[in-house]
């Protein structure tokens, strides 16, 4: 009896070690080498929070405008260290000013050290701009694809602007297409990811996406589905503007 | 005795179970499949090309009756008063009647003609500018089209999923019954890949089991002449009628819809539309993109005649062609030929026809 009782303590100290050891190698693991972080989009006119209640904002060139809606996609988020070494997320995030909860993207299991860029495409990479049959945030039902046009919308602005003679008409802006996504690189001032910090914040700028590299004036441009003739300026103009409209704020 | 070793194997297994319970994933038992789904094997007719199923869209048995039942269901729409039936009805090969243009739920009205449905798991793309890549694609357009059945996804969703019988039957089809868009899309789909039209007098003909009469043998031959009819071209002679090319076939010279220019933005996409099968032409009236011919007689005019040569993208072949090369008796006789594809026992087939 004895001896059995011995065997059973032994099986259950045996049980107990297997089920610990595990969970402390993956915590040591995880301060040494590895982090979780938050990359949060915060999205801004002029650095100012939006405000979807038909606050008037004022572009580079004077359109006074509203937003109602604000939406982008943000994937394949690539971290660059100071040596190099790339951190590929391969994240496919929808940033949505009415959703906030859906601005923080994590990243799992990021290598702790010094990066100097965070690279995303502002859309869906070819790939995956071919069918809406996809789940997550490239499920249709979260109305970003054109459902006469297989492919996704990649930037959506929707509101209203006072034209030059002081009427408020309609902005709607859906940016997509081939030709339309962006390729976004974020500085960033040797951010160092050391386990302890876990919030990175980007700021984006709505004033840039119309001025950053050439205006887009709403007396011209007010209502685009990426579609016509005239909307391929529009596309190209609105996409280099994109690329310039993100900037690093800080890490806490 | 017996005590202690009852309370040491008690201890035991409770570490076991405590152990497993933190390192395992947990199982989710709502989401298992009963029964796995029939799988359904779609042969290719005779004289067909094979069939290319999607890998992630295998088609099952109870996955084409659920499609079938979604086909015809108005919930899909806003106010639950229009269905995908609404304006592909059956007797008229899956088009909307004679109308030039299908009424969405609201009252308005489209741009372009309904367009049959049938022989489409061989097509390429869809829409008449090909605007959805794949037929699963196609399935989200009309539903939440403002002029068509004017739906949200979600709400298109939030609807099946409260249902009393939907959850069950997509359970049954794919093994979850957490309806998805995804899932929408595919048993839609696989329905609308079951719809094939292959059993026309000129089929039997084919096989040898019908005579053509001397008018349709004889516009059989305008068809296949290039200096004629010249239509096997585009439309190739023999099971899918079409080589699902996109074209501009002359109808103006001045564009009122730039039709696959839209979805590429190409200049040279202008103008152009998808070139339709033309298996059941006959009851598929009106015809062009934007239905503006009533008649065989003036689609017969138009490529007799009609067609613009200054028209930007026009298609070569008809480019090429001479005005005024046919006479009345072979457009005739033409006509003759195409009706040979009217494919009655298609129109009448109970699988296609609301559950």
């Amino acid at each position: 009896m004895k001896n059995l009782i011995f065997c059973a303590i032994i099986l259950a100290g045996f049980l107990l070690v297997s089920c610990t050891k595990e969970e402390t190698k993956q915590t040591n693991n995880n301060i040494a080498t590895v982090a979780n972080i938050n990359v949060v989009f915060n999205n801004t006119v002029s650095g100012m929070a939006i405000n979807t209640d038909n606050t008037n904002y004022t572009n580079a060139i004077g359109n006074k405008y509203t937003v109602d809606i604000l939406k982008y996609y943000v994937t394949n988020i690539v971290l660059e260290k100071e040596n190099g070494a790339l951190f590929y997320a391969k994240n496919y995030n929808l940033i949505d000013l009415n959703e906030t909860l859906q601005n923080t993207i994590s990243l799992k299991n990021v290598p702790t050290g010094k990066y100097t860029k965070l690279r995303f495409i502002l859309g869906v990479d070819s790939a995956r701009n071919t069918s809406g049959l996809q789940v997550g945030y490239l499920d249709p039902s979260y109305g970003m694809i054109w459902t006469w046009n297989t492919g996704y919308i990649f930037f959506k602005h929707e509101g209203n602007f006072t034209n030059s003679a002081n009427q408020v008409k309609p902005l709607r802006f859906h940016l997509g297409t081939e030709a339309a996504r962006g390729f976004v690189e974020v500085w960033l001032p040797e951010v160092n990811i050391n386990g302890i910090n876990s919030k990175l914040t980007i700021d984006f700028d709505l004033n840039q996406a119309y001025s950053s590299s050439s205006n887009i004036d709403f007396n011209v441009d007010n209502d685009r589905q990426s579609t016509e003739e005239v909307d391929r300026f529009w596309i190209s103009n609105l996409k280099n503007n994109l690329e310039k409209s993100f900037s690093y704020k800080n890490i806490e | 005795m017996k005590k202690y070793l009852f309370f040491i194997i008690i201890i035991g297994v409770v570490l076991v179970v405590s152990c497993s319970k933190n390192t395992d994933v947990t199982v989710n038992t709502s989401n298992t499949i009963d029964t796995p789904a029939t799988p359904f094997n779609l042969i290719a007719p005779f004289g067909f090309p094979p069939i290319i199923i999607p890998n992630n869209n295998k088609m099952t048995v109870e996955g084409i009756a659920l499609g079938r039942k979604l086909f015809y269901d108005p919930m899909l729409s806003l106010d639950n008063s229009q269905s995908c039936g609404s304006c592909h009805n059956q007797r008229f090969a899956f088009t909307d009647s004679t109308l030039q243009f299908s009424k969405g739920i609201t009252g308005e009205i489209g741009t372009r003609n309904a367009m049959p449905i049938m022989n489409l798991a061989w097509e390429r793309k869809f829409f008449w500018d090909g605007g959805a890549a794949t037929l699963e694609d196609q399935v989200i357009g009309p539903i939440t089209n403002p002029i068509e059945m004017h739906e949200t996804l979600n709400n298109v969703l939030s609807k099946l999923n409260k249902h009393n019988e939907y959850p069950r039957l997509f359970k049954r089809a794919f093994g979850t019954d957490s309806i998805t868009t995804q899932l929408l899309m595919k048993a839609v789909a696989q329905f609308e890949r079951t719809i094939i039209s292959a059993n026309s007098k000129y089929d039997k003909y084919v096989r040898g089991e019908a005579e053509l009469t001397f008018d349709e043998l004889k516009g059989k031959e305008l068809y296949e002449d290039q200096k004629k009819g010249d239509c096997f071209h585009c439309h190739v002679l023999g099971s899918t009628f079409t080589d699902f090319d996109f074209r501009n076939n002359g109808l103006d010279s001045i564009f009122t819809d730039l039709g696959r220019y839209k979805n590429t933005l190409k200049e040279t996409d202008k103008g152009k539309f998808k070139t339709p099968s033309l298996r059941n032409i006959e009851l598929t009236a009106p015809y062009m993109h934007d239905g503006r011919f009533k008649t065989l007689d003036e689609v017969l005019e138009h490529y007799n005649s009609g067609f613009k040569v200054t028209s930007q993208n026009l298609a070569a072949d008809i480019a090429l062609a001479e005005k005024g090369r046919l006479s009345n008796e072979e457009k005739q006789q033409i006509i003759a030929f195409l009706k040979t594809l009217t494919d009655t026992e298609f129109i009448n087939n109970p699988n296609f026809k609301k559950p």
